[in-house]
């Protein structure tokens, strides 16, 4: 085998053993999700129609369940959207909305069941009073023939823009009775997918170009990408849209942009060994440099060996809980172990604002100590990177790892969830 | 080496302490917490049974009920608190986030647990009207 031969390889084999995890996890997740059984209670139903007595499930196209009261009449009409809208994705997943109606056909209420998106963005949407109560008194029929929100005055929460148009777009598919018209939005191209464009355009232009008067341009593309991509999109790669797009689908059609910036920040190192994202592209890497930059050298605190070797473990053990957190559905908010959802301040929990502040304040003292000991998300695009060598690596060794540690514990998802549950 | 490999067992545990622990603790909590629902629940079809009717008074806290229930025989011994990780102290367990209520006739009830003791946040509800799942 040529060396090159050995190259190709072992960039064949870190991609594919990538793969293979997100295979997993994704098969894994789809048998709890069929297995799972989460139906509407009487309960729920009651916030709306407290009279209501018994649930009967409609057989009919509409597939819901009529809400009957005491002495067996119709009251009303409840729906779900899941699973039929589970291609509709939010941020990082779908949500599961319960639509409830009254006798004349409208809109009662509705309530957020489930979210597979960042709880403080669902709790945002669930707290907008206008949102929530915009699709009250409309009847099914207007509702399922929606196509522009803004003429029902139905708009989108601030701040929660993805979550909330996740909802409404959940809602109309589930009352189309027509079951292909559940699988998505169709594809929409918006300003935010133009303008991720523009920045993967420009972060690859600082890349591969090496002409001095562009140079001379670079700092001030670099604060442009910081503050557009961090402050105004906020669409930062993470390990919660990582894993809510192998949970559920990658949303291609309703966020393009979302979609090209990740095929960008793994296919562009993997190709020309630029690392296009964590260089040109990342916010807080960005926040990083110019701490670097503009810290004086004494303050700097320089490592030991020691110390570094088992700092560079902090990520791959982060990838470890990213992997137990999705393979045992533990209530971790992923968010909260990056400091990448602290760009949207407004609607950032506090453990990623608080690893965004930590992270910010030791890079200030020890040069991008984020990006070298912190960040999972950065350690998978230098994983897939084109490697300038073709020896096998200890990270090759550690992947392997986590493909075998992932297989094993869906083998025995069982007895250790169990073993997990069991109160001491 | 042996300074790396305790660098390293720091950080595991500085991970295992502040993010998996917690989570596996919030689902033994979960578990626990629909255990006792289902604990009370059989006890209650069995007051039922007796009585042809739930207890009446709505609005009783965890420790009343099952005090209630013991007394009457349909719960051998007091149960297992998902909040204090021991058993039940009646009459007056001092972590006690479990309300019952009922209607006027008290033909139906409902088991509320909240999340802490200002009760602002249900956590479970388990309604008789129904075969609700807990799942």
């Amino acid at each position: 085998m040529s060396p090159r031969q050995k190259t190709f390889a072992l960039q064949v084999y870190r991609i594919g053993v990538l793969l293979a995890i997100a295979w997993l996890i994704r098969s894994h997740s789809t048998n709890l999700r069929v297995q799972g059984n989460r139906p509407i209670s009487l309960t729920e139903v009651r916030q709306f129609l407290p009279n209501a007595a018994d649930l009967k499930p409609d057989h009919g196209p509409r597939g819901g369940l009529l809400i009957l009261n005491q002495r067996k009449q119709r009251i009303g009409y409840a729906v779900r959207t899941m699973p039929k809208t589970r291609d509709i994705v939010g941020y990082s997943g779908p949500i599961d909305v319960m639509v409830v109606f009254g006798k004349d056909d409208s809109v009662l209420g509705t309530s957020i069941r489930q979210s597979y998106d960042t709880p403080s963005h669902v709790e945002d949407v669930e707290k907008s009073y206008l949102f929530m109560e915009a699709w009250n008194g409309k009847p099914w029929e207007e509702i399922s023939t929606i196509e522009n929100f803004g003429e029902h005055n139905i708009w989108a929460v601030s701040g929660a823009s993805r979550t909330s148009e996740a909802m409404m777009e959940s809602i109309t598919a589930r009352l189309r009775t027509d079951a292909a018209a559940a699988t998505g939005r169709g594809f929409a191209w918006r300003w935010q997918d133009t303008a991720l464009l523009v920045l993967i355009i420009l972060g690859a232009a600082c890349a591969f170009v090496k002409d001095r008067r562009f140079k001379k341009i670079q700092p001030v593309i670099r604060i442009g990408t910081f503050v557009v991509l961090g402050f105004v999109l906020g669409d930062l790669l993470a390990q919660s849209l990582f894993i809510g797009w192998i949970e559920a689908r990658i949303p291609w059609a309703e966020t393009p942009g979302v979609v090209l910036l990740a095929l960008a920040a793994f296919l562009v190192p993997a190709i020309t060994q630029q690392p296009l994202y964590c260089q040109y592209l990342c916010p807080h890497g960005h926040a990083q440099r110019w701490l670097m930059k503009y810290v004086p050298a004494r303050f700097m605190v320089k490592l030991d060996p020691d110390s570094k070797w088992s700092l560079r473990w902090l990520p791959a053990l982060l990838l470890g809980i990213v992997l137990l957190t999705a393979l045992f559905e533990l209530p971790v908010d992923l968010a909260g172990i990056e400091p990448f959802h602290a760009y949207l301040w407004k609607a950032a929990g506090i453990a990623t604002i608080a690893v965004a502040i930590i992270s910010l304040i030791v890079s200030a003292f020890i040069p991008m100590a984020y990006c070298k000991f912190g960040c999972p998300t950065g350690l998978l695009f230098t994983f897939v990177r084109r490697p300038t060598h073709n020896r096998w690596a200890k990270r090759d060794t550690v992947a392997l790892g986590f493909l075998v540690i992932a297989f094993i514990l869906i083998q025995f998802h069982g007895p250790i969830q169990d073993w997990l549950l069991a109160t001491p | 080496m042996i300074r790396r490999i305790i660098i390293v067992g720091a950080i595991c545990v500085f991970l295992i302490s502040l993010v998996l622990l917690p989570a596996v603790r919030e689902m033994q909590r979960d578990e626990a917490v629909k255990a006792l629902l289902l604990t009370v629940q059989r006890a209650m079809q069995d007051y039922h049974v007796e009585f042809e009717n739930y207890p009446t008074t709505s609005g009783l806290s965890g420790s009343d009920l099952i005090a209630l229930l013991i007394e009457n025989g349909h719960l051998e011994e007091p149960p297992y608190n998902p909040w204090t990780r021991r058993t039940w102290v009646i009459p007056d367990e001092p972590t006690d986030y479990l309300v019952y209520e009922t209607d006027g006739l008290a033909e139906s009830y409902a088991l509320i647990t909240y999340r802490s003791a200002a009760r602002k946040k249900v956590h479970h509800t388990l309604d008789s009207s129904e075969n609700q799942s807990l799942e």
